[in-house]
């Protein structure tokens, strides 16, 4: 039982995010880097898997610049048992569809009868990957996954929970698939002190970019820096959120000022 | 000066990848397990015993001892950047597990013998049991001549009486290291470690001491009545109990430097967070210059004390005698905990001396640096010998 989990390393959710001059990167100084939540919850989720099983291995698998390693690293203290990371600065901006090819690509060199992912990353809040990931394998796949009920390797299906849209779906399919993984109950678990010690001595595969022929993917050294599907054009930060208004004055003064308010101002009821 | 290594780069002040990543565990867990309970713990005065499982599972119960006991293997500087971390969420906490790994296992894994090793570590090691060590009694501390807790020797046990004072862990440990005099013509020299259990017959938790700060960090009386144990419990040889004492201490000392810096620094934080959001005279308090002279008179005093305690953690790591650097980074590390938490207060001003800010917490924290494992002016004396020794004086 082979299980591959698709890592990305984003900006901490407390990050202070500044957009650089050029209006379509963001400014990487001051940013503390995480391992993206959601895909966190794709490992807790494979590492429960294993540990149900009883035997079997947990395989990360990263696309991006070198920084990334911390993220694969945090991984692998968690308990996952080995990482291919294909590694190169220039990988920084690239689009969601080139990063899905490059995953793809590798996927074929990694036995997995399973691929887990995050059902989106927080930087750009972008779910593609992953499906284009599926797309390109023609591997069936099922996205924002609460629960993985049941895992049959034996008999090639999985079962899962979904929830989307106020729907609660249960879904069955083969094996190999994607899931695309939402927290559901799984609370990640921390990385002991002995995890730590033993992540240092497992193995970080590298793929230099080099070394992957771009015409095969159908893909040209443009699409690198340009995007091969889609371009950032722009980039603000959202506008400041406008100062509350608070009411003075004994509960029925504010409940009227309130109801006034809501009905002239805001035009709300 | 003490020898430096040497390269084109010059020293190094940064941390592996490894001991980077252990922060940053560290500092998750703190953040969403302990700081936001650290609070109603220390309005509790109850040590927090499901978040100190939870430590066993994470490994930082086992931190000095050796994996063959099921123990993490850290090393000196790992351990003084977790102590931080913790301490940075709550002083208490972090207390437990100096006087737990620290004294407790330290003194088993440095002397014990195999059997000790392997009967103690491992449930110490995953905090199945929590360990306590006692030296300190109502009448000495440091001053361990006047110590007057007894082991007889009848046959091939011991008998232990006596009663001991300011026990970390007193009422919730279950394994102790007690400190006892074996011969007593020889004072310091006349002293034994033994290791009592929970259990043992004539042993017992006397009363819980209501402190001023540390307050959910459990501290109480041990007293031993008629403790009659083999000899099989005796650690190290006969009367070489204060000897042993004094390097553990050492190492200790670096724990609770460590300690001391991240109440500061949690000060420190909370007071940088305070300053963006309160307005006096018209303007945010991060706009005057008095209270920006502040913050970065505090920031200097952490990173010297940070760098202290690196030094000597650094020292223990390569081997090194560092009895001298300990006791220089504790000593300056507790003192300047006080300046820099008094500071934080100072800065919130009446906010900081309510309990509904934490700054005031930690103040009374930081006090205990200053006087556990050796009070400061132990520490001066330990300076000024170490120093007159090396200048022949």
């Amino acid at each position: 039982m082979k299980i591959v989990v698709l890592v990305r390393q984003t900006p901490d959710t407390e990050a202070k995010v500044k957009v650089n001059s050029d209006g379509k990167t963001i400014d990487p100084n001051g940013i503390t880097w995480i391992i993206n939540p959601y895909d966190e919850f794709a490992i807790e989720k494979a590492l429960k898997i294993k540990e149900q099983v009883g035997s079997g291995e947990v395989v990360l698998l990263a696309c991006g610049p070198t920084r990334s390693e911390e993220a694969i690293r945090q991984g692998l203290a968690m308990g996952a048992d080995r990482a291919v990371f294909i590694k190169d600065d220039k990988l920084e901006h690239i689009d969601p569809f080139v990063t899905s090819k490059f995953l793809a690509n590798e996927l074929q060199n990694i036995e997995h009868d399973l691929i887990l992912s995050g059902k989106k990353v927080i930087d750009i809040e972008s779910s593609q990957i992953p499906i284009f990931v599926a797309e390109t394998l023609k591997l069936p796949f099922v996205t924002f996954v609460m629960k993985i009920n049941e895992v049959d390797f034996g008999n090639k299906k999985i079962t899962v929970d979904r929830e989307s849209e106020g729907k609660h779906e249960i879904v069955e399919a083969k094996l190999p698939a994607l899931i695309t993984c939402d927290r559901g109950d799984d609370h990640p678990r921390y990385a002991s002190i002995t995890g730590i010690m033993k992540a240092k001595k497992k193995e970080i595969k590298e793929i230099s970019l080099d070394s992957i022929d771009l015409n095969s993917l159908g893909l040209s050294k443009e699409d690198l820096e340009k995007g091969a599907r889609t371009a950032i054009t722009n980039m603000e930060l959202p506008p400041a959120r406008k100062e509350a208004k608070i009411f003075e004055g004994e509960i029925p003064e504010k409940v009227a000022a309130l109801v006034k308010a809501l009905r002239e101002e805001a035009k709300v009821i | 000066m003490p020898t430096q290594t040497k390269t084109k780069e010059g020293m190094s002040f940064s941390l592996n990848e490894e001991q980077e990543l252990l922060k940053q565990t560290i500092r998750d867990f703190v953040e969403k397990e302990v700081k936001p309970h650290a609070a109603s713990w220390d309005e509790k005065e109850e040590a927090p015993l499901s978040t100190i499982k939870k430590l066993g599972e994470l490994g930082i119960l086992g931190m000095p001892i050796d994996p063959k006991y099921g123990g993490s293997g850290l090393d000196m500087l790992s351990i003084a950047l977790v102590m931080e971390e913790l301490a940075r969420g709550d002083g208490s906490l972090a207390l437990t597990v100096a006087a737990h790994n620290g004294l407790a296992c330290g003194h088993i894994s440095n002397f014990g013998s195999e059997g000790q090793k392997q009967k103690y570590l491992p449930e110490l090691a995953t905090g199945k049991k929590l360990g306590g060590w006692g030296l300190t009694e109502p009448g000495s501390g440091s001053d361990a001549a006047s110590m007057k807790t007894r082991a007889i020797k009848d046959g091939d046990h011991w008998v232990l009486n006596g009663t001991k004072m300011f026990i970390t862990n007193g009422s919730i440990g279950e394994t102790f290291v007690i400190l006892a005099v074996t011969e007593p013509e020889k004072r310091q020299k006349g002293i034994s470690a033994f290791i009592i259990e929970k259990e043992d017959k004539g042993f017992k938790a006397g009363k819980k001491l209501l402190k001023m700060g540390m307050r959910s960090s459990d501290t109480s009386e041990l007293i031993l009545e008629d403790v009659r144990i083999p000899d099989s419990r005796r650690i190290g040889e006969i009367n070489k109990g204060f000897i042993n004492t004094l390097m553990i201490l050492d190492k200790g000392r670096i724990s609770i430097g460590a300690l001391a810096i991240g109440l500061a620094q949690a000060s420190f934080e909370e007071s940088m967070k305070y300053v963006n959001q309160r307005e006096t005279f018209g303007k945010l308090l991060k706009e005057h210059d008095v209270i920006r002279f502040t913050l970065a008179d505090m920031a200097v005093d952490i990173d010297a004390a940070r760098l202290l305690i690196y030094r000597a953690a650094t020292y223990a790591c390569e081997g090194k005698s560092f009895t001298l650097e300990a006791s220089m980074a504790k000593l300056f590390s507790s003192e300047m905990a006080m300046r820099v938490c008094n500071k934080g207060i100072q800065i919130h001003g009446g906010y900081g001396y309510i309990r509904e800010f934490p700054v005031e917490r930690y103040l009374r924290d930081a006090k205990l640096c200053d006087i556990g494992e050796g009070t400061s002016e132990i520490q001066r004396l330990v300076i000024s010998r170490e120093l007159f020794k090396k200048y022949g004086v």
